[in-house]
């Protein structure tokens, strides 16, 4: 692809309108970063998850970049480089930025989409140009052309000009000794390095029609078939039957939460779980601690204490934002096969949760109860867990409270004010934040960077003020100093914001009165710049 | 709809007036993205947008059409009409719509009200919400948008419903496809058909200067002007209207001229689009005779309501009894702070006696900002009817429009009902929250009404709102005319104590329906509700009530119940949404300051222009959008809102003097 040709489909010189380049470059750079990811072994377990899950569901163009959006970050992360040059340049923004060109353009193409609104021409030269400036980061796509061979085995070049999904193809000139013999009508792009090829079908293919050919995306079929292709091949296919079983409970967070433990618990907190577990009727207890400051280490003996004490069996649970552990389905299904391991029954005998969430944990719960048995179950970050993710009817945060009173024990870890609404629970232990060489700095800073993300501005300006003063701060205190400072604050922003940055806050005095601290000094040196670490 | 309906409906687009053209076109793109699973999260609305400019249109061709062919000589449909104009919402054009077009329709020369009356009115087979026919579509429509608004919770299954509705309507319009919205201006001429204004070739000089017209082109059929109702302004060089556009009336009268466009997203004054002389033309068109709605109203609704959850209050309650009975003074008085249950003690004693008790004739008036509840004119009306009704009295001989009159027929009407009593027996009036009765900016309130002097055989009970030291400057000065040797105390009720612990257990135990309640729980809610010392406050407890029903509260559990009213306020203030840099809070905290009721379009007028350069301009359907999120803490008077209780105005402001008080000198 070429610069002209970039151009020419971002509609910088093109008279068309702008919406169907902007759903073709934003697409083809998705598809592209898949291609990639599949190229390099799809090996990120979370990532697999995610793509699964949209891949399996309907997809649209938002879901596209925000897959993109994570294939870069495995990439950086894991320092690997792309077969498209620069690739990785292109950067999508945070969720939630609406301010970024990749959220302006996605954001423009929804409100023109179908012929609907007309865009001015000022929309369309603006969008085309935010366009043209995020492709033009990936060199690749001048200097790495899409290639592919023709039934008759000629090398042809597919061009992508408008309008876009459909696009020609050119011979390619002196065809260079290292193009690989690919199959025909299989669109690949050669690297730099030239024993490096990447395959881009069935991701993108090419269609013949007499004589002309078309390149075409794979997004219009997945829209019709529930499991793409790709999910066959060979690097796909394990992981998506892992996928399939996980989904109907088989999985084990045991090992991702030993990871997170860096320091011994202290044997008062583990009596004080210990205790709260014995007492009658106790069938939900949370653990409430700020971030870094040590309650996975609670979690962490759960499977020990469970051994110990009176409980016929464990499972741990790990909530992460979008990963299969937010799924309040799949918790259903793993509390099924856990009771089903518990009673020496058959895999599967219970039920699945899609069957009925409600009437399946209740067959779970008679079954234990029958049985005289108690299963111990440790979740880690109910507060992430409050929102039905899509496709769920339920959380897992309702499917907690529906475990009241029955035969599982349930110790759910939340970070204070994190909550949405008031929890119902029957006993709570609060860890005291430990002194500051303690928390685990990596920890916070992750939490941190959650709690504060781009789109949120107000949110760093206001911890950056709380951690820099030496003593707390009302929220007037704050509005006058942030005022100062400009540009000028609108006080329920502060508010909210200090709301919203309680897991992170000591909070003092009752309403009207309140005073606002971070939880320990540790706070100052993973945000303010220039802090010591 | 199957897809062939779609796409003839999409083939009208470019053949349709303007702006209905613009908003099917939107609406179909909009469906057709839905269907794709991509978040259109003003979809809902854009089916009410398209609803709302159907019935004014409609309105629009039956108004000028009924003008034009009838010389509206029927002064009950001028009546209609203009009290409709007033502040129409999309029911009340559909009714005028409905209504206007079948008086055209019978006249034989108006040919377009013919036809659209009859593809508004035919019935079809049943489509969605059971609608047999385009106009009751239309009323489903609206029903829908209402709930829309008032921020109730639909299903996609309704939403899907109401598009498909929708385009029925708009497919029995089919035949608008023949006529043109055609306007001379300044010289030149536009015709407003398809997505946009575009420019005739020549100057359609047999058309009147500056007003739309509907005309068919080719047909004989005379045009048929649309102005005042429909305004067109060209785009201005300077960008203050940045395009062509059609305006439609919003509001007519002659005080207050308001209109609204379906494409610019800012409302217009009748100043700005220099219409006041032909609107005033307009009224002068449609002679209008007072109005005579049904006066007595229905407070059956409201007593429900507070009796659902109704707790305790039995020895207030003997006592008020008592006081009717035995009359130590003409008036009863009930007062307390916001939130301590007047308002439910007294639809309590609605609820025992509206029906009519053998010894004594009762009457309830209920002062609050909806419906003209607060108008001392609606109040005297409402009462004297109900006295009529209960002493089998007529009533064209006391009511009235004129409040001098009707204050004059009121004490009559007292008077004339100690003729069927029995012996013993008594007129029981009850006015509740008489500081609500007091509308600002009038030189009468509800208060100032209450007659001086009463019969022997009448028995007066009135609430208002005190403060914290049992005072309200504004109903002590209203109700300067009854003497405190007049008023008597009820015992228990001035003011208002409040719950107990067991009234609490109770309250409890009602709002789970008879399920089992903790002991925990009661103490939670106890300790909270009661922190003051004076007892349980009423107030806590419905928003208990509320948490539970919304799923935030779990009354078995007690520790899901608020530590404190100003915990629960700080979560449910916390909770709302950001969006439109707190757009939300922003009118939730002007509400607290105005104290009246406000309106879409006025936070547009308001809000919009803190807009920052280079951001969308705030539209009224994004206002409307965001403002449902706000949900219980609204209160409605038809599209108009305001904070729903005092008690959440004092968590976000403060105890701030009522600015027409402070105004008055009062605070």
């Amino acid at each position: 692809m070429t610069t002209g040709e970039t151009n020419a489909m971002s509609g910088a010189d093109a008279k068309t309108s702008t919406k169907t380049p902007v759903e073709w470059g934003l697409l083809l750079l998705a598809h592209l970063w898949l291609a990639e990811y599949l190229e390099a072994g799809a090996w990120d377990l979370r990532l697999n998850r995610d793509l699964f899950g949209v891949l399996t569901g309907r997809i649209t163009l938002g879901k596209w970049v925000a897959l993109a959006r994570r294939f870069r970050e495995v990439f950086l992360s894991g320092k690997r480089e792309t077969v498209v040059e620069g690739l990785a340049a292109a950067e999508f923004g945070e969720p939630g930025d609406g301010a970024h060109s990749v959220a302006r353009l996605v954001e423009f193409r929804n409100s023109v989409a179908h012929g609907g609104l007309q865009a001015t021409e000022d929309d369309e030269r603006v969008h085309a140009e935010l366009l043209a400036g995020l492709l033009s980061q990936v060199r690749g796509l001048d200097t790495q052309p899409i290639l592919f061979r023709t039934e008759d085995g000629r090398l042809l070049r597919a061009d992508a000009r408008l309008p876009g999904v459909g696009v020609g193809a050119s011979p390619v000139p002196n065809v260079p000794t290292e193009v690989p013999p690919e199959p025909s009508l299989q669109p690949f792009i050669v690297g730099r390095d030239p024993r490096r090829v990447l395959h881009l079908y069935p991701i993108l293919k090419v269609v013949a029609e007499g004589e002309t050919h078309r390149l075409v995306v794979a997004e219009t079929e997945t829209r019709k078939q529930p499991v793409p292709a790709l999910f066959e091949r060979e690097v796909l296919r394990d992981w998506y039957a892992r996928y399939v079983r996980e989904k109907q409970g088989n999985v084990e967070f045991g090992e991702a939460l030993a990871g997170r433990v860096r320091r011994a618990v202290p044997e008062s907190l583990v009596a004080e779980v210990v205790d709260a577990l014995r007492a009658d009727g106790v069938s939900l207890v949370v653990v409430e601690a700020h971030p870094a400051c040590g309650k996975t280490g609670v979690l962490a003996t759960l499977p020990d204490l469970a051994r110990r004490g009176s409980f016929a069996a464990s499972g741990l649970w790990l909530i992460e934002p979008g990963d299969i552990g937010a799924s309040g389905l799949t918790f259903v299904n793993f509390l099924l096969r856990r009771t089903e391991v518990c009673l020496g029954r058959q895999e599967g005998t219970l039920g699945m949760a899609a069957q009925g969430w409600r009437a399946s944990l209740k067959g779970s719960m008679d079954a234990l109860r029958g049985a005289g048995r108690r299963i111990l179950i440790g979740i880690e970050d109910l507060h992430f867990g409050f929102e039905a993710v899509p496709g769920d009817p339920v959380s897992v945060a309702e499917v907690f409270r529906a475990l009241a009173g029955g035969p599982f024990a349930v110790v759910a870890t939340i970070h204070p004010g994190r909550v949405p609404g008031r929890l119902p629970f029957d006993r709570r232990v609060r860890i005291p934040a430990p002194v500051e060489c303690e928390i685990d700095l990596d920890r916070l800073a992750v939490s941190i960077r959650q709690l504060c993300p781009k789109g949120r501005p107000m949110r760093r300006r206001v911890l950056e003020e709380l951690a820099r003063r030496a003593s707390p701060a009302t929220l007037f205190d704050l509005c006058d100093t942030l005022d100062a400072q400009g540009p000028p604050v609108f006080e329920p922003e502060v508010e909210r914001s200090l709301w919203d940055l309680r897991p992170l806050l000591r909070v003092e005095g009752t309403a009207g009165g309140k005073t606002w601290a971070p939880f320990s000094p540790a706070l100052a040196r993973v945000v303010l710049p220039g802090a010591a670490r | 709809m199957n897809e062939a309906e779609r796409s003839s409906l999409a083939a009208l687009v470019p053949r349709f007036p303007y702006p209905l053209a613009y908003n099917l076109g939107r609406l179909l793109s909009e469906a057709a993205r839905r269907e794709e699973g991509e978040p259109v999260p003003l979809f809902p609305y854009s089916i009410c947008a398209l609803n709302g400019l159907v019935v004014r249109l409609a309105a629009a061709i039956g108004i000028q059409s009924y003008v034009r062919w009838t010389g509206a000589r029927d002064t009950d449909v001028n009546r209609k009409v203009m009290d409709g104009l007033r502040a129409p919402a999309d029911g009340t054009w559909r009714d005028i719509a409905l209504l206007t077009l079948r008086v055209a329709a019978g006249t034989g020369g108006a040919a377009v009200a013919t036809r659209l009356f009859e593809g508004l009115t035919k019935h079809r087979s049943r489509s969605a919400f059971g609608a047999r026919s385009a106009a009751e579509g239309l009323q489903a429509l609206v029903t829908y948008r209402n709930r829309l608004i008032h921020g109730d919770r639909l299903s996609e299954g309704e939403t899907d419903a109401a598009l498909s509705l929708v385009l029925r309507v708009v497919q029995s319009l089919t035949f608008l496809a023949e006529y043109e919205v055609r306007v001379r201006s300044g010289g030149k001429g536009f015709r407003l058909t398809g997505i946009r204004p575009s420019p005739l070739a020549e100057e359609p000089r047999e058309l009147p200067e500056g007003e739309p017209c509907l005309v068919q082109p080719g047909s004989g059929e005379p045009a048929l002007s649309l102005s005042p109702l429909l305004v067109f302004r060209e785009g201005t060089p300077d960008g203050s209207l940045e395009f062509d556009e059609l305006f439609f009336l919003n509001a007519g009268v002659l005080e207050r001229l308001n209109y609204v466009a379906f494409r610019y997203s800012r409302p217009m004054d009748g100043r700005q689009l220099g219409t006041y002389a032909a609107f005033r033309r307009f009224v002068q068109a449609i002679p209008t005779p007072p109005s005579a709605p049904e006066p007595r109203i229905d407070f059956g609704p409201l007593a429900q309501y507070h009796a659902r959850l109704f707790v305790g209050r039995e020895g207030v309650l003997d006592a008020l009894e008592r006081f009717v009975d035995e009359r130590p003074s003409p008036y009863g008085v009930v007062t307390a702070p916001a939130g301590m249950g007047k308002t439910a003690l007294l639809a309590r004693l609605f609820e025992r006696h509206a029906k009519g008790r053998p010894r004594h004739i009762w009457a309830f008036h209920f002062c609050m900002p909806t419906d003209g509840r607060e108008s001392p004119v609606v109040a005297l009306r409402s009462l004297i009817a109900q006295l009529c009704d209960g002493c089998g009295l007529d009533r064209r001989r006391y009511l009235s429009h004129d409040l001098t009159a009707l204050k004059e027929s009121f004490s009559r009407v007292l008077d004339d009902a100690s003729g069927s009593l029995p012996s013993g027996g008594r007129v029981v009036v009850v006015v509740d929250a008489l500081d609500e009765g007091i509308p600002a900016g009038s030189l009468d309130s509800i208060p100032s009404v209450l007659p001086e002097q009463v019969p022997g055989h009448v028995v007066f009970l009135v609430s208002w709102r005190v403060d914290a030291g049992g005072r309200n400057t504004r109903v002590d000065r209203e109700l300067a005319a009854v003497p405190p040797a007049s008023r008597g105390v009820i015992e228990g009720a001035s003011p208002l104590a409040g719950l107990t612990r067991e009234n609490v257990a109770e309250f409890l135990s009602r709002v789970v329906e008879g399920a089992p309640v903790p002991e925990r729980s009661v103490e939670a809610a106890w300790r909270a509700a009661s922190a003051d010392g004076n007892g349980a406050d009423p107030f806590f407890l419905r928003f208990v009530a509320d948490g539970a029903e919304s799923g935030r509260v779990d009354v078995t559990r007690a520790e899901t119940i608020p530590e404190s009213l100003d915990e629960a306020f700080d979560e449910l203030w916390m909770g709302l949404p950001d969006d439109r840099d707190f757009l939300v809070h922003r009118i939730l905290s002007l509400l607290a300051v105005m104290r009246e009721y406000g309106s879409d379009e006025l936070f547009v007028d308001l809000l919009g222009r803190e807009t920052p350069p280079g951001s969308d301009p705030l539209t009224a359907a994004e206002v409307a959008s965001l403002r449902v999120r706000a949900g219980k803490l609204l209160v409605y008077d038809g599209d108009r809102y305001g904070l729903f209780h005092d008690r959440f105005r004092k968590f976000l402001v403060g105890d701030q003097p009522d600015p027409v008080e402070a105004a008055l000198g009062g605070a």
